[in-house]
């Protein structure tokens, strides 16, 4: 696991474009995926998320995006025998309707669209590196202090991801074996009491590199701002509702 | 100029580390403060930089200014543009995920315009030959590499006093020429350290150590020696091991070869004393965790006076004390953890006695050194018939490491001492050294 | 300590807490996806120690990076809701004074029911429909029961190890 953000790094056309028009795409698109009532429309757009992703993750990419919605879609079509009971009747059991047409093309829609939904996000955090993101979201109005709070969370998981399996080994040594089960808490408290003293620690450290904690300071990960951003944008915002006039 | 006068300090529970301290020192001037684990340079360092105050002690009303500017006046992000302070712990001034960030966030937080931020960060980077890491996760590097990043961004500082604390360990001579070329460009350098290395020869214009609270010149490095008492056997054990074979490869950078570790043969007996030394990653504490059973050997077989031992029966009977004695600890207070392994009231007084703790002393603020007695008073009482001590002299001054040595000692146990100390190397011991991957 | 550094500091140290409670320390369990997650043990700890505005910052983050770093994209601005609720609601029930046996019954009963139902509602809303988003409830139960009984666990055992904690509130 990419424990940076679930960013994977690539140098292609999607990784390259610019983190507002892709924010703009995704928010546009989830619009489109909740309100579209055409499920030929969703899959043709779905299509084009897919192969999108194919290419610039290949299928380690489509499997990320699958992965967690798996269980919910297996749901979907489990239950879609509960849903619209009226209609064209498709599998029975004796005098039982079983699945409708109109059932299961419900949940084919509501499995089109979860699908869309998780390959949309999956696609946007893989190709763009958190801190960009954060750079496009602090230029739409977040404060820097959080968008500084998330980033440093991020050197803080490694850190305290190795002192917990560090604290688990050196507990167990010391118990003479294994943790135990009420060790478990012994583990937990002595990781966050480590965490504890980080966070005086590390206000110190900010400190000490000249920061106030107040205000903004230099973009370190500036976006470009070029016009050819506000044409792709607008580009971004539009293209989904495109598959809407299919 | 730089002028301290009248420091003194105290911790909230009265411990009196300065006593009106001061010090002087002229533009261009480099010192080194000389002084064992535990005297308090950290301290000092981190009273001077500002991450230590008045909420966590008695600080005195001093003066401290340099080039004729208050320090003392000057709002806390200010300061650092007048004192830098490189730790000794370096990941305790990483806070970004990124080599980069990390040395490019001191010159942002001065609202330097991004296109000059870019070039210095990048010539700082490459100076210390950071260049190939720059985007690497802060967490993965080695530990010179860690020690070069610290010294990287407080260059990024452009600060006028420059502290460095114990800065020169983990680096190779190249680069600790390096770093002295570095120091001689500032304006003002303090060198903090507990042992003289050879590269600081002919290089500082004074030299001091911290003595009854204060700054005292020193005229000559002072010369130490040590020893370790004989033990009082009990029982007589031997562990071994026989052609061990184990390969470890690094996951997160690919900028670190796998590490690859043989031993033909090791033994170490109860009573005795055995060294193990060898180049920051050499693979020590790998072969510390092998013996321990942390780490599972493709190949190799241990031994207990002859009969097969395995990893679960070694974690019983091998004490491990890991270099950093803090993720050992979980209760709150000293007395609660001495009980945990301890039943008997008068050996928990004894070794609160040998190991100078204090019973009702909370965990969680106990300094480093207090915390490493806490943690061989643990392994003390807990006996086993084997002790491996994880560089002891990095945290303790070598009268501590000679109470910790002959405590263990005292109870009959078999001991490997790994260290990098010239004093204790010289104390002749027998010992095993790491190189190339094999123990011999 | 510079109090706004002091608080960027506490949000991103804990929040990554959060973070490594949930993706690092796994309980292997039969649920829904396969294991138990603590995040609702950091997050009540966080918003009982520190506060309302604490809780929500971390609770929020914490959970939707989790999501994001975990491989669960989408739900993190679902979890980015609930668990910030969760953990302002939490901060507002344990503010003021001693923390009680009392309050550690309503930290547990906030998360019992903000989470399972706030997943509920919020998937059925906009990502499936109400009666397959219903499957995910016993799952989000136990391990929001789990994880808040020992977040609350964890509150008293670190008060009384660190007792610098008092001071770390908002």
């Amino acid at each position: 696991m990419n424990i940076r953000s679930g960013y994977i790094y690539k140098d292609d056309f999607l990784h390259r474009l610019d983190a507002r028009a892709k924010i703009f795409f995704t928010l546009s698109s989830l619009l489109f995926l909740i309100a579209e009532s055409s499920s030929s429309s969703i899959f043709a757009f779905l299509s084009l998320i897919v192969i999108l992703t194919f290419h610039s993750l290949g299928m380690m990419g489509i499997n990320r995006a699958f992965a967690p919605v798996s269980f919910l879609l297996l749901f979907i079509f489990i239950l879609s025998p509960f849903s619209c009971r009226e209609g064209t009747p498709l599998l029975m059991l004796s005098d039982f309707v079983l699945v409708t047409k109109e059932g299961l093309s419900y949940s084919l829609h509501l499995a089109l669209r979860l699908t869309g939904i998780s390959f949309l996000f999956s696609l946007l955090f893989s190709t763009e590196r958190m801190e960009n993101l954060l750079s496009a979201l602090t230029s739409f109005g977040l404060k820097y202090p959080i968008s500084l709070s998330v980033i440093l969370s991020f050197s803080f998981v490694h850190r305290l991801s190795l002192r917990y399996s560090e604290i688990k080994d050196a507990i167990s040594l010391r118990k003479g074996g294994s943790v135990g089960r009420k060790g478990i808490l012994d583990v937990l408290s002595a990781l966050i009491v480590y965490a504890l003293k980080e966070v005086s620690s590390t206000s110190n450290a900010l400190v000490g590199k000249g920061y106030d904690g107040k205000g903004k300071v230099t973009d370190m990960h500036p976006l470009s701002s070029s016009y050819s951003v506000v044409i792709i944008s607008i580009i971004c915002i539009l293209l989904p509702w495109i598959f809407h006039l299919l | 100029m730089l002028s301290i006068k009248g420091l003194s300090f105290s911790y909230e529970d009265g411990e009196r580390i300065f006593d009106d301290l001061s010090l002087s020192m002229d533009e261009g001037e480099r010192i080194l403060i000389l002084s064992p684990p535990g005297s308090g340079k950290t301290t000092l360092s981190k009273i001077l930089s500002g991450a230590l105050g008045e909420d966590d002690g008695e600080l005195s009303g001093y003066s401290f200014s340099i080039d004729g500017d208050d320090v003392l006046s000057l709002c806390d992000s200010r300061r650092s543009a007048f004192v830098a302070r490189v730790s000794q712990d370096s990941s305790e001034l990483f806070v970004f995920p990124t080599l980069w960030d990390e040395v490019a966030f001191p010159m942002a937080a001065r609202k330097v315009p991004y296109d000059e931020i870019r070039m210095k960060a990048d010539e700082i980077i490459g100076y210390y030959d950071l260049g190939k890491l720059s985007e690497s996760s802060v967490m993965e590097l080695s530990g010179g590499e860690m020690r070069r990043l610290s010294l990287a961004s407080a260059d990024a500082l452009s600060s006028k006093l420059y502290i460095y604390d114990e800065s020169f360990d983990e680096l190779s001579k190249g680069y600790r020429e390096r770093v002295k070329e570095i120091i001689g460009e500032k304006k003002y350098a303090i060198v903090l350290a507990s042992r003289f290395l050879e590269c600081f020869e002919g290089f500082f214009d004074k030299m001091y150590t911290i003595s009854r609270g204060r700054l005292s010149l020193l005229s000559s490095v002072p010369k130490y020696s040590l020893s370790f008492q004989h033990a009082e056997i009990e029982e007589e054990h031997e562990l071994r091991v026989e052609n061990l074979s184990f390969s470890l490869s690094h996951e997160s950078s690919s900028f670190h070869s796998a590490l690859e570790l043989r031993v033909p043969s090791f033994s170490l007996k109860s009573g005795r004393i055995k060294l193990l030394t060898g180049e920051n990653g050499s693979g020590k504490s790998t072969f510390s965790k092998l013996l321990v059973g942390l780490y599972q050997e493709s190949t190799g077989t241990f031994s207990l006076d002859g009969v097969r031992i395995g990893s679960k029966d070694r974690k019983r009977r091998i004490s491990y004390l890991m270099q950093d004695p803090f993720p050992s600890l979980y209760l709150p207070r000293v007395r609660d953890e001495l009980e945990s392994v301890s039943s008997d009231n008068e050996r928990i007084e004894e070794a609160m006695a040998v190991f100078s703790l204090k019973g009702d002393e909370y965990v969680s603020t106990l300094s480093f050194g207090k915390a490493k007695m806490l943690q061989s008073a643990i392994y003390y009482l807990l006996r086993r018939p084997f002790v491996i001590l994880d560089e002891p002299d990095v945290a303790l001054s070598y009268a501590d490491v000679e109470k910790v040595v002959d405590a263990f000692l005292s109870t009959g146990a078999g001991i490997l001492l790994i260290t990098h100390d010239e004093n204790i190397k010289k104390m002749g011991y027998e010992g095993y050294t790491i190189s190339d991957g094999v123990l011999s | 300590m510079n109090k706004s550094t002091g608080r960027i500091s506490l949000i991103s140290v804990m929040t990554a807490l959060t973070v490594v409670f949930t993706l690092i320390i796994r309980y292997p369990v039969v649920a829904t996806n396969g294991y138990i997650s603590l995040i609702d043990a950091s997050i009540v700890f966080s918003a009982i120690a520190f506060g309302p505005v604490p809780g929500f910052l971390i609770g929020a983050l914490g959970s939707a990076l989790s999501d994001i770093i975990g491989g669960y994209a989408l739900w993190a601005v679902i979890s980015f809701v609930v668990h910030g609720l969760e953990g302002l609601l939490i901060g507002i029930v344990a503010r003021n004074g001693n923390f009680s046996a009392l309050k550690g019954v309503l930290s547990v009963l906030v998360s019992l029911i903000i989470v399972p139902l706030g997943y509920f509602l919020l998937t059925g809303l906009f990502l499936v429909d109400f009666k397959t988003s219903l499957v995910e409830v016993p799952g989000n139960l136990l391990q929001s029961g789990v994880g808040s009984v020992i977040g609350v666990v964890l509150y008293k055992i670190v008060l009384n190890s660190y007792p610098k904690l008092k001071n770390m509130r908002w």
